[in-house]
């Protein structure tokens, strides 16, 4: 009797807790969004520095932004504390770093000055634009890079900027291995200071060279030499030096560090009105989203970045949560077809009947659900780069008819792809199924796939971003890997038609060259089938819980700028 | 005694030598290429491959790579640079170490202060409503997986009720959901091991001697019972010492927290062999000492045992528990 008692105590106590619990409002677990192998540094655009990008952003929101004359800038200091679960949004404090990596930009370019970055200009477009130059242009002989300072641009130990200052922060960022190949094309070593023109001569000439400077941040070198030299530590948040509006005046290794406002910036007088910028800034990053959820419930967090579909969801549907607000990543996830590698894939016409029995909208659901939109081509729908019309249509009995009498029913392929995409993955497994090819699928982190995917043969396919967060939206990841010279073998794309195009589009063409260029890609693609565009993903933000923040103006969460946000 | 720990300390060398070996084996042939991390999969030629590689030492072959490490290690503490950060390995450890022993001790603690008395209480109180209670929920608690128990609390007690912060360990409300959640899996194996434990001992002939001669019940228990019974308690609690810096990559992971566990979660993400060779070579050394620790604790607990270190002979039977009392 005791026995069942006892049992039946316990039983009670299990229900409780199970009870207590509740079901409808646990937070999802946080949601791999990218399908890349790496963030990798932007490294292709256009020529025409005067050129305007179109305003082609997009934006999903619970509600419209207040308007900036809505906002009166609060008379009090206001401290604001952001959460990412972005992995490097505290703690990189090194240059070259931030420099080449966009998700360390945020908190970077607090304390420093870009030379030149894409952001949102005040009319709402996007266009590169810089702080700190009054001019920058690649003289008509195309021999030299010209960057004209404004003067008066001082770094937070009171010394002015110089061109020097420029060189050297460009020839470190250069210096970084994955940057190496495109920063050939300056010649430091002749490189020359005069008042405040720096021009820098050029090795050759890239039509991509804004992309290829863009987010460069600028060091002070006094300052470097004076703590170190070559032994400067570039992790230490006590010695940076920046000419940004905020100075780093706390910092706990991999939790958070804290950005106090700079009474002595330079541009203090001539910063917008309407932009009322917080007195401390706490940027703090989060390896679980669920956790960094309920710090935003709770009000520790001002804002949130990088949050899953399913909070984004849960963030609209509850008006107490502020506003979800989303971002097009500029990327656009492909699937790549070996095609050189697998003997099958060599015949179009398969390669044809595949991509007539991809159902792109089934996989737009299961791979990123509300964060994710059809795309419009292999170029995000928000790149200055875009062009509509070149995506395969979706006709399975066509398809199943097509590998029937080509012979291939029965096919099995290899599929290796890593664990973000194997949503996607199996449900593209299964819609092979339906048209006769078998698909062999294994899954494995990123860094196990990038193994595979270098082997010649060991994938017949492979899941691909276009790029992540590439401000100025060039495919610059997509592009650089399928072409002749990649090391990913899944990826490479021998023949001289794919590779002139590509070659034609990344040098010496202005915008309106280019994206005519990627037309011919594209129409290329649609006629031989090299990769099938499958899904455009946002990446999603929330703030205004505790109205505190009131608006985020951004290009991308992953690059935005946390200068820009508007507290109330 | 001395002559003991000197043995074992000596004993310990082989001992990590082999882990390091191990471990440095089994990282260097993962699949992942360092390399390839570090630059990236294109824009690069074979002569910034080759450079890279011989930046990263990766160029020489596997035998002088792990000579050079160990040495490195035994002369002068280094434990390299990480690939990932190019900080140095020992000063992420020490920025983190502190974290995740701080946890681990204050989980352990708890485990200990609830988890024996309760395995105690269960034991003197067998086949009772308490003691089936205890037994039930014991099994419960240890059939919790970390994760689900960790994000159950912070629905509950962070994001429901509001009452205690979901992350970080800034303040003493922020220890207590880690804690707590750590402590879990290790209360509950105490609580059954301390109660079986218990029960084994006290159907001993010298406890019945003991209560016959009209000694307090109380003074039976924790004076003649508890003294025997702690030692396989001790053996678990040691090895749980043992794996407390290596820090807890759930709790961690779910709590925010910046410790030893997430660090090796991350090194092992982007295959940064020198970070999750320092982790390991930390973990293993504070292992092998808590090992020792624990020995000279059962010395302390079992005169039995303590003569036999002292006397430096093999034990050649089984000890008999509770001869001292009996006597």
């Amino acid at each position: 009797m005791k026995k069942y008692l006892a049992l039946l105590l316990a039983m009670a106590m299990c229900i409780g807790l199970f009870a207590a619990c509740g079901g409808s409002s646990a937070p999802a677990s946080a949601e791999a969004p990218a399908a890349e192998a790496s963030a990798e540094a932007p490294a292709a655009n256009d020529a025409a520095p005067a050129a305007p990008a179109e305003p082609a952003v997009e934006v999903v929101e619970q509600e419209a932004p207040p308007a900036e004359e809505e906002i009166a800038v609060p008379t009090e200091p206001v401290t604001v504390t952001i959460g990412s679960t972005y992995p490097r949004f505290v703690g990189v404090f090194d240059m070259m770093q931030i420099a080449n990596d966009q998700l360390a930009l945020p908190a970077g370019y607090l304390a420093f000055d870009t030379l030149i970055r894409m952001d949102v200009l005040d009319d709402g477009t996007e266009d590169y634009y810089s702080d700190i130059l009054e001019d920058y242009y690649v003289t008509d002989d195309q021999k030299n890079l010209v960057f004209v300072l404004k003067p008066g641009v001082t770094f937070s130990n009171g010394e002015e900027m110089d061109g020097y200052d420029i060189i050297w922060s460009l020839q470190r960022k250069g210096s970084h291995p994955r940057l190496m190949g495109d920063y050939q094309m300056f010649d430091f070593e002749n490189a020359t200071v005069d008042g405040y023109t720096t021009t820098i001569p050029l090795n050759s000439y890239r039509g991509d060279w804004r992309v290829i400077i863009e987010a460069a941040v600028v060091m002070n070198v006094d300052w470097i030499n004076e703590h170190g030299g070559d032994a400067f530590d570039y992790t230490d948040p006590t010695l940076v030096c920046g000419s940004g509006p905020y100075q780093v005046t706390e910092y706990v290794a991999d939790d958070h560090v804290t950005y106090e406002k700079r009474d002595d910036w330079w541009q203090k007088d001539t910063a917008s009105a309407a932009v009322a910028q917080p007195q401390t800034i706490i940027t703090k990053s989060y390896a679980d989203a669920s956790t960094m959820l309920v710090d935003y419930q709770n009000g520790v967090l001002d804002a949130v970045m990088g949050i899953s579909e399913t909070q984004y969801t849960q963030i609209q549907n509850d008006p107490s949560l502020g506003t979800a607000a989303a971002k097009s990543s500029k990327s656009v996830v492909e699937l790549i077809l070996d095609v050189d590698n697998t003997p099958e894939l060599s015949d179009v016409e398969l390669r044809k009947a595949i991509a007539m029995g991809t159902n792109i909208d089934d996989l737009v659901i299961v791979g990123y659900g509300a964060l994710g939109v059809r795309p419009v081509g292999m170029f995000a729908a928000s790149s200055q780069f875009a062009s509509e019309g070149y995506t395969f249509d979706y006709d399975p009995e066509a398809a199943a008819a097509k590998v029937k009498e080509l012979g291939y029913e029965g096919l099995t392929l290899p599929f290796i792809c890593d664990a973000g995409t194997a949503p996607m993955a199996e449900v593209w497994q299964e819609q092979m199924r339906g048209i006769g090819i078998n698909i062999d699928l294994q899954v494995y982190d990123v860094m196990t796939c990038i193994q595979y995917w270098l082997q010649p043969g060991a994938t017949a396919f492979q899941f691909q971003g276009s790029d992540n967060a590439n401000v100025p939206g060039d495919p610059s990841t997509l592009l650089n890997n399928m072409c002749e010279t990649t090391d990913l073998a899944c990826m490479r794309k021998v023949g001289p038609e794919w590779n002139d195009i590509v070659v034609r589009a990344r040098n010496g063409a202005t915008t309106e060259e280019r994206r005519e260029i990627y037309k011919e890609l594209q129409q290329y693609n649609l006629d031989n089938v090299y990769c099938v565009p499958v899904v455009e993903w946002l990446t999603a933000y929330a703030y205004g819980a505790d109205g505190v923040v009131k608006d985020m103006i951004m290009v991308a969460p992953e690059s935005c700028n946390l200068r820009r946000i508007l507290v109330g | 005694m001395l002559k003991f720990i000197g043995r074992r300390l000596l004993v310990m060398i082989p001992v990590l030598l082999g882990v390091l070996i191990i471990v440095y084996a089994l990282s260097c042939f993962m699949p992942g290429d360092p390399v390839i991390n570090k630059l990236g999969t294109q824009n690069y030629t074979q002569e910034q491959y080759d450079a890279m590689e011989q930046q990263l030492g990766l160029d020489r072959p596997f035998v002088i790579r792990l000579g050079s490490y160990l040495w490195g290690v035994v002369t002068r503490l280094d434990l390299g640079e990480s690939y990932a950060t190019s900080r140095p390995v020992t000063e992420s450890l020490a920025q983190r170490v502190g974290v995740s022993i701080k946890l681990g001790l204050m989980s352990l603690c708890l485990a200990a202060l609830l988890g024996i008395p309760i395995g105690i209480f269960s034991a003197v109180k067998q086949n009772t409503i308490p003691d089936y209670t205890i037994t039930t929920l014991s099994i419960i608690l240890a059939s919790l997986p970390g994760f689900w128990l960790a994000m159950e609390a912070i629905l509950i007690f962070s994001a429901k009720l509001r009452i205690l912060p979901a992350s970080g360990l800034t303040s003493w409300k922020h220890y207590i959901m880690p804690v707590a959640c750590a402590s879990m899996m290790t209360l509950a194996s105490l609580v059954r091991m301390t109660r079986s434990s218990m029960l084994e001992v006290i159907r001993q002939d010298y406890i019945r001697t003991a209560r016959s001669k009209g000694m307090k019940e109380r003074r039976v228990i924790f004076k003649h019972a508890l003294k025997n019974a702690l030692i396989p308690v001790i053996t678990v609690l040691g090895n749980q010492v043992g794996m407390v810096v290596g820090g807890s990559i759930i709790i961690e992971t779910i709590f925010n927290i910046p410790g030893m566990g997430s660090l090796m979660l991350s090194a092992i993400n982007q295959r940064d062999y020198p970070v999750i060779m320092g982790v390991t070579l930390v973990t293993s050394v504070f292992v092998c000492i808590c090992n020792l620790v624990v020995d000279i604790v059962y010395s302390l607990v079992d005169p039995q045992i303590r003569s036999q270190f002292i006397s430096g002979k093999k034990r050649v039977k089984e000890s008999e528990p509770g001869k001292e009392a009996a006597a």
